[in-house]
């Protein structure tokens, strides 16, 4: 009897210490740590009115790293994160509770061999709008609102930032540094981006191209880890 | 490995002959493209995919199917069709190419904006002048549909209808479409011999044509501006388009010259209706400009009698048992029975 309350006991303990389960929150933000609401009405520092109408992107390849020493690679290789679906921003991660780590990794985008490699299922299906039909390649990062007091009126803007081929490769490796803590939360923060797209130079962005990927570049840097 | 694997897979095709049926390689034909590992070639995979290309559901009002402007007897192009057109009458802007020998492409479109077979379906089901679609409704409609429910569970195990399932289903299909066996083919396999005059005209085509349209395919896979003028109306810049650059300015596919006596009329544009109007645009019309194809700065000079020659060699590429195959036709034993048809 006290050897099976025993193994209980220890059972518990492991588990508690070394669980595997992990869950890694994506959450989109505008300059607070608030998750940012779609179409509700945000004013970023150049002072445009801005509501977001779709922002979808693709998150892949997550690595966490010890040094140069990959610690955790996660198996399930792309997520397709949404802000309109809140249950696609939380990534289960089977990466132990106790792993030390010092980078965390990952892509934001489709790479070229699975940009050329055919159909797949999941978050890949084209069915998710992400996929540009009259020309192959994903669109890594899709964000759509409008600005009412942009000019003209109630300008609408479209950023669909993808292509898979140089020069105009767009994907973006990501790498955040985490201080030895343990990281439950990315944030992407919109307001950052925002703050560098002119609106009223170029609002519509649907095709690969040099911008698509200068833009790709910026977002890559508007990432932050939270503890 | 994938390489291995595949050649693993083509050869245990070739091994069994039964296979033939489904997807073989031609003698002396390279090894294909297209990545047998990820779509398994079945019987049942390729009778769906031929019901969907065949099927008008693909579009958003029920009219338009892929044969619309693939059909069998113009060897899977849109005959006497220069521009093709799809949904409410609209016109699109390029010429319908023909469908065969599909495993040995890398690149689809006359641009090659698609790069995979198993993602091209998605290009005419969501342009709005094709189907004006998407795989959302297509997949939605099908899944409401009579037939389609249980063809899928006979080619995927599971009649669960899916984006990838659809365009993997459409792929085997394509991929069996395999157009070799031509006059062509049979004098070289030494079954059969050229006339005099067809002799000549292959001669011809090895010194003016083959460079692009290489044997065994009849062509290189590769785009060339091959010195068309520019149609002031679309001011198609064709791969340019893809990859914004210069260099690739007024360059198309390549396309093959297998039953090109079916496959009219000629061009990205259908622009030539004739056989005789391409060989006189080669001979007479080639426009010069930076990208043209290096092989045309040179005029090509035919005789009257030499142009004859050549184009009865190239109606040696014709193979009728291709174009009549009664395996890639309208599978109306699926469709007709069931009153699951056209217009649900």
């Amino acid at each position: 009897m006290k050897i099976g309350a025993l193994t209980f006991f220890f059972s518990l303990l492991i588990k508690f210490t070394f669980s595997l389960e992990n869950n890694l929150m994506i959450k989109p933000v505008f300059g607070t740590d608030q998750l940012l609401q779609l179409d509700t009405p945000y004013m970023s520092t150049n002072k445009n009115d801005l509501k977001f109408k779709t922002l979808k992107f693709y998150l892949s390849d997550i690595q966490f790293s010890y040094h140069d020493e990959i610690v955790y690679s996660d198996p399930n290789r792309f997520h397709l994160i949404d802000a309109g679906d809140e249950s696609t921003l939380l990534i289960p991660l089977s990466i132990r509770k106790d792993a030390l780590y010092t980078t965390l990794s990952f892509t934001l985008g489709i790479d070229s061999l699975t940009s050329v490699s055919g159909v797949y299922s999941g978050d890949l299906d084209p069915m998710h709008g992400m996929y540009w039909t009259w020309q192959s390649g994903y669109i890594n990062f899709k964000l759509e609102g409008n600005c009412s007091n942009c000019q003209p009126e109630g300008k609408d803007f479209e950023f669909h930032l993808g292509g898979y081929q140089s020069p105009f490769n767009a994907m973006q490796k990501v790498s955040l540094e985490t201080n030895g803590g343990q990281i439950h939360e990315i944030s992407l923060d919109l307001r950052s981006f925002m703050e560098e797209v002119d609106l009223s130079r170029r609002n519509h962005i649907m095709s690969p191209c040099s911008e698509a990927v200068l833009l790709s570049k910026l977002l890559a840097k508007c990432f932050l880890v939270r503890y | 490995m994938k390489y291995i694997l595949s050649i693993a897979f083509i050869l245990t095709l070739c091994a069994f002959n039964a296979g033939k049926d489904l997807f073989y390689i031609p003698e002396n034909w390279p090894i294909p493209n297209y990545d047998f590992n990820k779509n398994e070639l079945t019987e049942e995979k390729i009778l769906l995919g031929r019901a969907l290309f065949y099927e008008p559901k693909l579009s958003a009002n029920n009219s338009i199917s892929c044969e619309s402007c693939h059909s069998p007897f113009s060897a899977f192009t849109h005959i006497d069709h220069s521009l093709s057109h799809g949904i409410h009458d609209s016109i699109g802007n390029r010429n319908s190419p023909a469908l065969m020998n599909l495993a040995w492409q890398n690149l689809f479109m006359w641009d090659g904006a698609v790069n995979n077979l198993d993602v091209q379906a998605l290009a005419p089901i969501s342009h709005p002048a094709e189907m004006g679609s998407t795989i959302n409704e297509v997949v939605s409609k099908l899944s409401e549909s009579g037939i389609y429910p249980a063809l899928y569970f006979k080619a995927f195990n599971d009649s669960l209808i899916t984006t990838e399932r659809t365009l993997k289903a459409l792929s085997a299909f394509l991929v069996s479409l395999i157009s070799a066996n031509s006059k062509y083919d049979r004098v070289k396999s030494g079954d059969e011999v050229f006339t005099p005059q067809e002799e000549n005209g292959y001669k011809l085509f090895l010194e003016n044509c083959s460079s692009c349209h290489s044997e065994p395919l009849f062509t290189t896979n590769n785009f060339a501006n091959n010195g068309l003028s520019t149609d002031s109306m679309f001011q198609d810049t064709g791969r340019m388009k893809i990859t914004q650059n210069p260099d690739d300015s007024l360059k198309f596919k390549i396309p093959t010259l297998r039953n090109i006596e079916y496959s009219f009329p000629y061009m990205h544009d259908g622009r030539f209706k004739k056989l005789r109007e391409v060989i006189n645009h080669y001979t007479n019309s080639v426009v010069p400009s930076k990208t043209l194809a290096p092989e045309l700065k040179k005029p090509i000079i035919l005789s009257s009698n030499e142009k004859t020659d050549l184009i009865s060699f190239l109606m040696t590429l014709s193979d009728k048992e291709f174009v009549f195959n009664p395996k890639q036709q309208y599978p109306k034993e699926l469709f007709l029975p069931s009153g699951d048809r056209i217009n649900k």
